[in-house]
């Protein structure tokens, strides 16, 4: 039952961000910019649950990489979701200090996440000292 | 003949003499390097083993930045054989006894994060479809050796994630500058390339190569001396092949150097020979490591741009664990190749085939060594393969590549490593 809510989830989720990749699709291409790499085909289904993860599939496939990051991060971030709901996790995990705290953490990470795909966002970049360790970037192959 | 012009002649041909005689000092310079070639399996020790960083500790296995990686690295030995027309280019590979310890923190890093030793970056999810950095912010190297000798070490990489078939297949290219040495590798010069395969938390299938620059022989074993025998253990990754090749300067082709109009060094043309190589090591020796490298015909060319700039002002203060913090600076620029392909032939010279593959995570270190009027770059480097004809036509893989150039005088000496995904066996011993 739990995977069927997941899977149910990640389809809506797929589907709330297919007008963002498409809107996307209008703007000019940035130079640089990484290629998709392509997903597999998804596998016929044969059961409901296999049905949403068909759909949700298709969708992604379509998805560039800036939005499936997106993507997969939200769906991460919804599969925790449910584990909680369904008390996947040890008692303890119910006292409410750590639990803020895992929330904080997630929240933190996530942004730190999204935030990489903002042009000049990253937490931590300082150009103004090359260290010789920053990104290579060379043109698109 | 014009008298003045003779005697100009023979004035030149002292000078031109002591120009080669230098040249090739400074090649032997940069040849000498001991390769110690390592694939990592997991600790056996139960105490130890990699641990996912994660924002929630109980679904770090899910959601996870990074991975604190204890890992037994084993002895790993590449045999390529000598190509044919029938077969083409193919190798055989084994896995024998752990001779080292890895203890690496890996964590995922925002795209322009600006890296270095000790520096860790903000916590940032593991996306597997898409490629991302990744950094190495304080490592330890230490071999199992009598001397207990090993490195810290300071790297980055990039994850280059690919579908092949069902497989979902992410592969990861690292280079790892040896920041201090230890026992045997003390005040020795050397970084590590990793050409991996991952699919983290769990699995790990990191083949690695320390390249220490060796030119007193301190790790090199002496001429005719034999390498202790390789104690086989299942091979843990039988679905790849492996091809080293050892280059040599191409003399139809020197190494130019393309400037621009203020002078700045913009990028390197390197044209080199392939040799079939075969890298070896052991550590129980009397007086400890010691690595054997054996070179044999030529087979292939290599052919690329290396775009990095020598001139960059860039340093790497080195932290220590305890105050004070900084102990020394190493010269490190990115550098990036295009253009870069490999062409191979039979020993008719009939080619088998082309690969493109372009150094995509790269790094140049800068570095002085007695007996060489200029600085030499040690260069580090991984990409995935880009196209291919002959027997690499639809070929999944990635090169790597770990070795030194000079610019003035032109000499290079760099070690090649082209892992296949190779399912089918088209590249392996009888396959």
């Amino acid at each position: 039952m739990k995977e069927l809510v997941k899977s149910a989830n990640s389809l809506a989720w797929a589907a709330s961000l297919y007008p963002a990749q498409w809107l996307l699709d209008f703007l000019p291409q940035q130079p640089n910019q990484a290629k998709t790499e392509p997903l597999p085909e998804p596998k016929q289904p044969t059961n409901m649950q296999e049905t949403f993860e068909y759909y949700t599939a298709a969708i992604e496939k379509d998805f560039g990489n800036t939005v499936r990051a997106t993507y997969r991060v939200g769906d991460q971030v919804q599969s925790l979701m449910v584990d909680l709901t369904a008390g996947f996790f040890r008692l303890q995990s119910y006292n409410p200090l750590e639990l803020m705290k895992m929330n904080l953490d997630l929240t933190e990470a996530v942004a730190d996440t999204l935030r990489q795909y903002l042009p000049g966002g990253a937490k931590g970049a300082e150009q103004n000292r090359p260290w010789g360790w920053g990104p290579v970037d060379p043109p698109d192959n | 003949m014009n008298p003045q012009a003779a005697t100009a002649s023979k004035k030149v041909k002292p000078a031109r003499a002591a120009q080669s005689k230098s040249a090739q000092a400074v090649q032997d310079l940069v040849s000498k390097a001991a390769y110690l070639p390592l694939f990592s399996l997991p600790s056996s020790d139960p105490g130890k083993g990699d641990k996912p960083i994660g924002p929630i500790p109980f679904l770090s296995e899910v959601i996870l930045t990074g991975v604190s990686v204890n890992e037994a690295p084993h002895r790993f030995r590449v045999v390529v054989d000598s190509p044919t027309s029938d077969k083409g280019l193919s190798s055989s590979h084994e896995v024998g006894e752990q001779v080292a310890d890895i203890a690496v923190e890996f964590r995922i890093t925002p795209n322009d994060f600006e890296a270095g030793p000790g520096r860790w970056p903000p916590p940032t999810l593991f996306l597997p479809v898409t490629g991302q950095r990744f950094t190495f912010p304080k490592g330890k190297f230490s071999f199992l050796d009598t001397g207990k000798s090993g490195f810290r070490g300071f790297g980055s990489g990039h994850t280059f994630p690919i579908s092949v078939g069902d497989d979902f297949i992410i592969r990861v290219g690292a280079v790892i500058l040896m920041l201090e040495g230890l026992g045997k590798f003390e005040g020795l010069q050397g970084c590590v390339v990793v050409n991996g395969i991952i699919k983290p938390p769990q699995e790990l299938k990191l083949f690695m190569v320390p390249r220490v620059m060796d030119p007193n022989g301190v790790l090199t074993a002496k001429p005719g001396a034999d390498i202790r025998p390789l104690q086989v253990e299942k091979d843990p990754d039988p679905d790849t092949s492996f091809l080293f090749f050892l280059s040599e300067p191409d003399p139809d082709n020197p190494i130019t150097v393309n400037r621009a109009a203020d002078g700045r060094i913009l990028s390197v043309n390197l044209s080199e020979r392939l040799q079939r190589v075969t890298v070896d090591f052991d550590i129980t020796a009397e007086h400890g490591i010691r690595s054997k490298t054996e070179t044999f015909e030529t087979v292939g060319t290599h052919r690329s741009t290396l775009v990095f700039d020598p001139d960059a002002a860039t340093e790497t203060p080195v932290q220590n664990e305890q105050p004070p913090f900084e102990i020394e600076r190493h010269h490190v620029t990115r550098l990036y190749s295009v253009d870069d392909v490999y062409s191979f032939h039979d020993d008719k010279g009939r080619v088998i085939g082309t690969l493109q593959s372009n150094i995509r995570e790269g790094r140049a270190f800068r570095t002085e060594v007695d007996g060489a009027a200029n600085p030499v770059y040690r260069v580090g480097g991984a990409g995935p393969f880009l196209e291919g004809t002959g027997q690499f036509a639809g070929v999944v893989g990635m090169a790597s590549v770990n070795g030194c150039i000079s610019l003035d005088p032109p000499a290079v000496s760099n070690l090649y490593m082209l892992r296949i995904i190779d399912p089918q066996g088209n590249f392996k011993t009888g396959g």
